[in-house]
């Protein structure tokens, strides 16, 4: 019934004109049938036309309700509707526009951030069956069965995805319950050879079914198939790659030709067999990996070992796809029980805990934990900018109809039911969002070209959220600019006894609304900038200004051991002789560079440290201060009694005040066997700096000779008297004199490096700020506006005031009173929702509190000022209000 | 002329009903058969037919095509479509109850 309706009411929407001819060549049949039937009938013939008509009763009022019958008549308001909201509109070019650009903003923001939602927490990865994909997930009370592997660590369970490569291929053969079973190691930095000289590349090693499992494919040449996984008997069967569609962009222009040719991996040359498609960012979207490598090609990525082989090494991520029909829980059981056997059959050496497996659903791909919550902050922090938009548009209209008062008064004395008149203030309204909403949405999407494409369901949502925005803000108004009974319209339109709260009372509201969510939004500013400025401001340990800092890794290019060792050693002795380059140095990861190692200590109790194996010059050039003792030098070397620096928090956890210099403690020993590793001569101590992450706090250090140890790729550091930045090509110049196979990547500045930290911090303080300051002058425009329109009404009573004494401050204070109470419960109510709300924030902020008191404070002394400021205005105006002037008036 | 009744509100729908359901008919064609199956004894202004025609058609009850009358004009007939026809049941079972609820109920009043 509903449907037949809906395709009689499109018909009769798109057939306007045939149905107007249809239904006047209906009634004519009918007159002039009726006329015939009456002639035969003996009836005259012009009577025969009149009596007729007269049978058939008003032919117009008829029509119309035909058309009404047929839905149309709400199709012709609606229409008249829209031509008089145009109207309005035009006519009020100042307040569409600003409406317009609030709206723009508000809803604009809002398809931004639903975007970037969607595209973490919602779409699906664009493959086949999404729904079908499982991650294999485990957590386990003690990980002695393997080396290595990710996962984070809670106080008695380690949660972690990634497994060995011999346990996946165990139970991809096994599964009964799961098919499709892949995998695939994290992405690895690779040194590519191509047309245009060597580059980094970021490189996936995966199951040759990866793409296979996942219902993909090439879009230009072939993807990856099993038998690319298979060494063959001599060897590796096939040297192959995969690039991606954005590196295939960005290096070869997007020649298709390039398909056949090869490129040098590492040293080694691989065909280049295909171009994944465009739209398929890889299981993880935020890894954008540039090529896509079968296992064969596994030695070739790590330097030579066998990890695929290693059942201690779990490094490799395994998705399958549930059977259809199966039982979610038979799967976890099964899986699990395999995984296990698996270990078994890799016969660790230390003692564990059996692993409890998870089936994730992996229909999105999966992406680091703390993906979710900026999202979340940026779309609660648009929402609120929406809320303050639609107060302040809701403010403005019922200014707009007090002054619309007599038009709406005139049309309900004609007869109008308010509910039409209701429905004519939304149709204007609803287009008001309407227009804000596309210029919003068009915004969104031209300011940005990072964000993926819009789809169905963002477009939706953006439409969704225009409409009920139109209705949101228009409603209260409509309903209040209808309420008044038509008398009280009519008869005085400024009368200041009629009606002297009518609009006030809801503009009052509007004004609390406003300043509590102003001051959440100035709570929100304060803590990141001052999350910033403690990040930022605080002593890191070493001096980060004019330092260079780039990494290099030979062991790809088949580097090793001493020749490896002497490389950094040359290259260090030749960047020093770069005019400009005060010293240089090299560790494993730098500082704050996003990436750290570990190992253990037995002095003698077993604990975990950061290590950083080094190079001399490394405190001189980091300006880290040498506390006591001395630093490494290049005698310091291979077959050498083992030495290491060590830190102040080193000195304070395990030494206590005692001078350490000279003693020796057990390095990379094992938790069972305190005695083991080796031993290793304290020679100096350094300051305390930051390592991982500038959240973190300066745990325990050992700095080492690079040469005492095994290092593949290391991370240098050079001092430079002016821009660092601008010894780039003669450092990259003299590098290239020693070895043009080996590219120096990550090259970046110290300072880039900290900055990179606060990122995320620094982005979301000027959202804050920003949104704060525009929700802060919206408020105030609010405060003022009702004030000024209160004033205007109570100009007699201020007059009359006046005139029987009342001084000008007095006038000040009672006018300025007004606005006293709505802004004070909208602090209250603010301050209750900074409380409630900012907890969910805490993990992001960094030395402050999230309930921090003074952050609290001088936001609410801040917004105090400034609505004081805008209610002495009005106030002012008010006290100089002639009492004369104003009892004429009456 | 019989006497004339006023309609009872709905029914006018359930009579149109009733008149296309034998055959189509154009509206000046539903109007006679009305009158004719009624024995004349309700009347109706005759415009008022075609809002009733609209609405039925817009329900999705009736179906409507031009054709040629009688006397060779253009003329709109209109049909019942299957949803029609059930309502068309449905109303006469229900008019039928009612009808002789009503009936038996004032024949106890007279008593």
């Amino acid at each position: 019934m509903l449907w037949a309706k809906l395709c009689s009411l499109i018909r009769s929407t798109f057939k306007r004109t045939e149905i107007e001819q249809g239904m006047a060549d209906e009634l004519r049949f009918h007159l002039e049938a009726r006329t015939d039937d009456l002639i035969a009938h003996g009836v005259d013939r012009t009577d025969a036309r009149r009596q007729a008509q007269m049978e058939f009763g008003s032919i117009e009022k008829y029509k119309e309700e035909t058309r009404q019958a047929r839905g149309l008549r709400l199709l012709d308001e609606l229409r008249g509707d829209l031509h008089y909201a145009s109207r309005q509109l035009w006519q009020n070019k100042a307040f569409t526009f600003v409406a317009v650009l609030m709206l723009a903003i508000g809803i604009g923001a809002n398809t931004w951030a639903f975007n970037q939602f969607s595209d973490v927490m919602l779409r699906s990865l664009p493959v086949q069956n999404p729904a079908e994909l499982r991650q294999i997930w485990y957590s386990t009370g003690n990980d002695g069965f393997r080396t290595s592997g990710n996962g984070y660590q809670r106080p008695d369970t380690t949660h972690a995805t990634s497994i060995s490569y011999s346990a996946y291929t165990y139970v991809r053969d096994r599964s009964t319950s799961l098919k499709d079973l892949f995998c695939f190691g994290g992405p690895q930095t690779v040194n590519v050879g191509t047309t245009r000289g060597a580059e980094s590349a970021t490189a996936l090693l995966v199951s040759g079914n990866y793409f296979r499992s996942l219902g993909i494919h090439a879009a230009f040449g072939r993807l990856l198939a099993p038998d690319d996984d298979q060494p063959g008997p001599a060897g590796p069967a096939s040297e192959v790659a995969v690039l991606s569609y954005g590196f295939w962009q960005r290096i070869y222009g997007s020649d298709p030709a390039v398909v056949g040719k090869t490129l040098v991996i590492n040293g080694k040359r691989v065909v280049i067999v295909g171009i994944s498609p465009r739209k398929f960012p890889g299981m993880n979207p935020e890894w954008h990996p540039d090529l896509f490598l079968p296992m064969a090609m596994q030695p070739v990525i790590t330097g030579g070992r066998d990890i695929l082989k290693d059942p201690g090494n779990w490094n490799f991520l395994v998705f399958g796809r549930l059977r259809s029909g199966e039982n979610e829980e038979r799967a976890r059981l099964e899986t699990e029980r395999l995984l296990q056997q698996a270990i078994v059959a890799g016969s660790p050496a230390r003692p564990y805990d059996p692993p409890k497996v998870t089936l994730a659903p992996a229909g999105r791909g999966f992406r680091s934990r703390d993906a979710a919550s900026p999202v979340m902050l940026s779309l609660s922090v648009v929402g609120v900018v929406l809320l303050i938009a639609c107060a302040n548009i809701a403010g403005m209209l019922l200014a707009r109809s007090a002054a619309r008062r007599r038009e709406i008064g005139t049309r309900l004395a004609l007869g109008a039911r308010r509910g039409r008149i209701v429905r004519q203030l939304m149709t204007e309204s609803v287009l008001l969002s309407g227009i804000g909403g596309i210029t919003g949405i068009a915004l969104a999407f031209a300011m940005s070209a990072t964000l993926p494409e819009p789809d169905a369901l963002v477009l939706g949502f953006s439409a969704v959220l225009t409409f009920l925005t139109g209705i949101f803000f228009g409603l209260a108004p409509a309903l209040h600019a209808t309420r008044l009974g038509l008398v009280t319209m009519l008869k005085a339109p400024a009368s200041p006894s009629a009606s002297r709260y009518a609009g006030l009372r809801s503009g009052k509201a509007l004004v609390t609304v406003q300043v509590a969510l102003s001051l959440l939004l100035l709570v929100g500013a304060g803590l990141f900038l001052r999350t910033l400025f403690n990040l930022r401001g605080q002593a890191f340990g070493f001096d980060i200004e004019n330092v260079l800092v780039f990494r290099m890794n030979p062991s790809l290019n088949g580097y090793s051991g001493e020749r490896l060792a002497n490389f950094y050693e040359d290259a260090l002795r030749q960047i020093h002789a770069v005019p400009g380059v005060m010293s240089a140095s090299l560790s494993r990861w730098g500082i704050l560079g996003g990436a750290a190692s570990g190992g253990t200590v037995c002095i003698p109790e077993f604990s975990a440290v950061s290590t950083h194996p080094i190079a001399p010059r490394y405190f001189e050039t980091m300006r880290i201060p040498l506390l006591v003792g001395r630093d490494i030098d290049w005698r310091d070397r291979e077959h050498m009694q083992r030495v290491a620096v060590v830190n102040e928090a080193f000195v304070k956890k395990f030494l206590g005040d005692r001078n350490p210099i000279g003693e020796s403690f057990q390095f990379d020993c094992r938790r069972d066997q305190p005695g083991s590793g080796v031993a290793t001569e304290i020679i100096g101590i350094a300051g305390n700096t930051k390592y991982f992450s500038i959240r973190d706090s300066a745990g325990p250090a050992v700095y080492f000779p690079y040469r005492q140890s095994t290092e593949r790729w290391m991370t240098f550091a050079i001092r430079t008297k002016e821009d660092p930045k601008a010894l780039v090509p003669a450092i990259r110049g003299v590098l290239a004199a020693m070895d043009p196979n080996l590219p120096m990547y990550d090259v970046a500045t110290q300072k880039e490096w900290i900055d990179g930290n606060v990122q995320l911090e620094r982005g979301f303080a000027m959202m804050l700020v920003a949104l704060g300051a525009v929700a802060v002058l919206l408020a105030c425009c609010g405060i003022y506006g009702t004030l000024a329109y209160l004033v205007n009404r109570r100009t007699s009573e201020i007059g009359i005031r006046m005139a029987i004494g009342a001084q000008r401050p007095d006038v000040v204070r009672m006018i300025a009173r007004e606005s006293l109470g709505p802004v004070a419960i909208g602090i209250g109510l603010g301050l209750l929702a900074a409380f409630g709300l900012t907890r969910f924030i805490a993990t992001m902020l960094y030395g402050v509190r999230a309930d921090d008191p003074s952050t609290m404070i001088v936001a609410t002394a801040f917004l105090l000022l400034t609505a004081t400021f805008a209610s002495l205005l009005p106030a002012l105006r008010a006290s100089r209000i002639d009492p004369m002037a104003a009892l004429r008036c009456e | 002329m019989a006497e004339h009744a006023e309609l009872l509100p709905g029914t006018l729908d359930l009579l149109i009903l009733k008149a296309v359901s034998l055959s189509s008919q154009h509206g000046y064609g539903v109007l006679l058969r009305i009158e004719q199956i009624t024995g004349g004894a309700l009347t109706i202004e005759q415009g008022a037919l075609y809002p009733a025609l609209a609405r039925l058609e817009h329900q999705g009850l009736l179906d409507s095509e031009w054709g040629l009358s009688d006397n060779n004009r253009k003329a709109k007939f209109y049909s019942l479509t299957g949803p029609g026809r059930r309502r068309l049941k449905e109303e006469t079972q229900r008019w039928n109850r009612i009808a002789l609820a009503m009936t038996t109920a004032l024949k106890t009043q007279e008593i």
